[in-house]
């Protein structure tokens, strides 16, 4: 998909963000933020007009972990104590190991290893000083 | 406590000999903005991550969890992505910027990419308030520190604090907050460690904390949003997350790499740190409150004290001296990059907007001058805003760049359809929007109390969602430019 459209994706993200706070839906917040997360990202990986295989698995499985952590943290109810759930109460068991640790993984980590295949391949660099040192010479 | 005031200046003896060590280096106003593009990854991902982090995870931070419980984290938690984020859309066209162009600040990218002077003073108006603010959250974290450690007062806290930081950056530059950032961050991310063991353990671990306050406090207070509404603390997530994209004390140090292979590792060096800070929010501000339902402890006057009050009573003297001195050189060295980079708003990109631009030597000495006139006024903001709350005040300057320069920069360095004119009302609404909201929440304006408070929204969120829809609504109101081949070229890496 061109950049146009992913930018398209991420204004109607927009949209519903600014009704989710308008309107005091947190649901809706829920559902649209990670859209603008992830459309923002493909933008910013996109190299020639594709994404490579491992960028493209990270961002969808980012966009999973945040739809479906933010809409259970939602869902649940955290007024009453029941029970911990390795350490802490359910729901912020959620926030801690779902939101926060599993996305270094699943983002961060994959990013660094896919880096020379997906993001700044060695031939880039090459073709990049090549047009510099021309327009240098112009 | 006299064996942490000698460890608080061995280790600001260490820090200051850095500092003088890249003072003598710093021959240029390349050397002194942008560390003469010279560094290797570690240095950029540890600076990186004491820009983002510093005092506002350190004394904001605990404090924060005390008052408010574990949904305050959220302000915190998206390190473990956000710095991959800023990488990923930011990382690869900021360091090219700098090799074709020489760009040296946010404002210098916001230029070459839209060839606007409007667009790119703005973009330094933007920089220049909000590293302004962003400072003086710096020094009151750093007068919250020591003041009680030297007896002193908050406000001579305030004048040491800003004195040290000026003596440090007219003398090193960037050259001498990055390398102190080195060395700080990976002292504070491993004591963060230890912090973190010696919470748990005097809390009896994780899950006794967690019944303990859930019954004592209440139940929420220990959940995924805390005593705070969902919205808020979902906003502060999304703002602290991708907003790292408009902050330019991170986007600045793309510049500073030497080799842009080096882009590899940087976000997991500098996520690995943050996440470390983390666990100190997390754990310091459970505890201390944890001991206050206890009865162990008196409540807190002041919730930015939980981590002296932990640190004075639970933890090894060496290990609190440490912290102190690792949190006052943190500050320090952060501070240093917010007061160069708002020196360089002064003399490189509001002169530019005017056709007026100063040799190296000239940018040197007026840079080193406008970092003394901007440490008055930080003196003064500190005195005037410290005592909200270290943690509010450093939303402020986050929420402010997030708004006025993320859409801007993000987006508009990753789509070519992108238009001055849309940077221009982005910026301008961005950054006008935010401040309107936060000086109106901060003064109890009637307007905001009627209007926003019920919504019970962060304001940089709101703001940043407005300036996006601004960016690509007027984009697509407005011509298409034509790009220069080089930034074409940039823009198909």
């Amino acid at each position: 998909m061109k950049n146009d459209n992913w930018v398209k994706i991420l204004f109607a993200g927009a949209i519903l963000m600014l009704i989710s706070q308008i309107a005091k839906i947190p649901l809706l917040f829920a559902v649209s933020f990670p859209v603008v997360f992830a459309t923002w990202m493909i933008l910013g990986a996109i190299r020639k007009n594709q994404i490579g295989q491992g960028l493209k698995l990270s961002i969808v499985s980012l966009f999973a972990i945040w739809v479906i952590g933010f809409l259970a943290m939602n869902l649940m109810n955290h007024s009453v104590f029941t029970k911990t759930i390795l350490a802490f109460m359910p729901g912020t068991s959620i926030m801690i190991y779902l939101i926060w640790l599993l996305p270094f993984f699943v983002g961060t980590l994959v990013y660094s290893l896919r880096f020379d295949k997906e993001y700044l391949a060695e031939e880039d660099i090459k073709a990049f000083q090549k047009l510099h040192k021309e327009a240098e010479q112009k | 406590m006299n064996i942490v005031i000698l460890v608080i200046i061995l280790y600001m003896l260490i820090v200051l000999g850095i500092g003088f060590w890249a003072m003598k280096k710093t021959k240029s106003s390349e050397d002194f903005f942008v560390a003469g593009k010279q560094l290797g990854i570690m240095a950029v991902a540890m600076a990186a991550f004491s820009a983002a982090i510093s005092g506002f995870v350190f004394v904001g931070g605990p404090g924060l969890a005390y008052k408010l419980g574990v949904g305050t984290l959220w302000l915190t938690f998206p390190t473990s992505i956000s710095f991959a984020m800023a990488w990923i859309i930011l990382g690869k066209r900021m360091r090219l910027l700098a090799e074709t162009r020489g760009c040296m600040t946010v404002s210098d990218a916001i230029y070459a990419r839209f060839e606007s002077k409007n667009a790119s003073f703005l973009a330094a108006l933007a920089s220049l308030v909000g590293l302004v603010l962003y400072l003086a959250t710096q020094i009151s974290a750093f007068a919250f520190i020591l003041s009680p450690i030297f007896g002193w007062s908050f406000k001579t806290a305030v004048i040491v604090g800003m004195g040290i930081v000026l003596l440090y950056s007219v003398a090193g530059g960037m050259l001498a907050g990055v390398y102190t950032d080195v060395f700080q961050g990976s002292v504070m991310a491993v004591a963060s460690l230890f912090v973190f063991g010696y919470a748990l353990s005097n809390g009896g671990g994780m899950a006794n904390m967690t019944k303990v306050l859930a019954q004592q406090v209440k139940p929420e207070f220990v959940g995924p949003w805390g005593v705070l509404p969902a919205s808020l603390a979902m906003g502060w997530f999304f703002c602290l997350a991708i907003g790292i994209v408009g902050q330019p004390h991170i986007a600045h140090k793309f510049y500073m790499i030497k080799d842009i292979r080096k882009l590899k590792w940087g976000p997991v060096i500098a996520a690995v740190a943050g996440m470390l800070g983390g666990l100190l929010w997390l754990s310091v501000g459970l505890v201390v409150r944890y001991k206050v339902a206890i009865g162990e402890i008196a409540a807190l006057e002041n919730s930015d004290l939980a981590i002296s009050v932990f640190l004075d009573n639970y933890a090894p003297k060496i290990l609190a001296g440490i912290i102190y001195a690792g949190i006052a050189s943190a500050v320090m060295s952060t501070a240093d990059s917010f007061i160069n980079l708002a020196s360089a708003a002064i003399v490189r990109d509001i002169p530019k907007a005017f056709d007026k631009k100063f040799t190296s030597e000239q940018e040197l000495k007026y840079g080193r001058l406008s970092v003394v006139i901007l440490s008055i006024l930080t003196v003064i903001i500190s005195f005037v805003f410290g005592k909200s709350g270290v943690a509010i005040l450093g939303a402020f300057g986050w929420g402010t760049f997030a708004a006025a320069l993320a859409p801007t920069l993000g987006i508009g360095l990753n789509w070519k359809r992108a238009t001055k004119q849309a940077a221009f009302w982005s910026i301008f609404i961005g950054l006008g929007l935010n401040l309107v909201l936060e000086i109106g929440s901060k003064m109890g304006a009637n307007w905001y109390a009627v209007i926003f408070k019920p919504l019970g929204i962060y304001n940089g969120t709101f703001s940043l969602v407005i300036s996006i829809i601004v960016f690509i609504g007027v984009s697509y109101l407005t011509p298409e430019s034509k790009l220069k081949e080089d930034i074409e070229a940039i823009m198909n890496a």
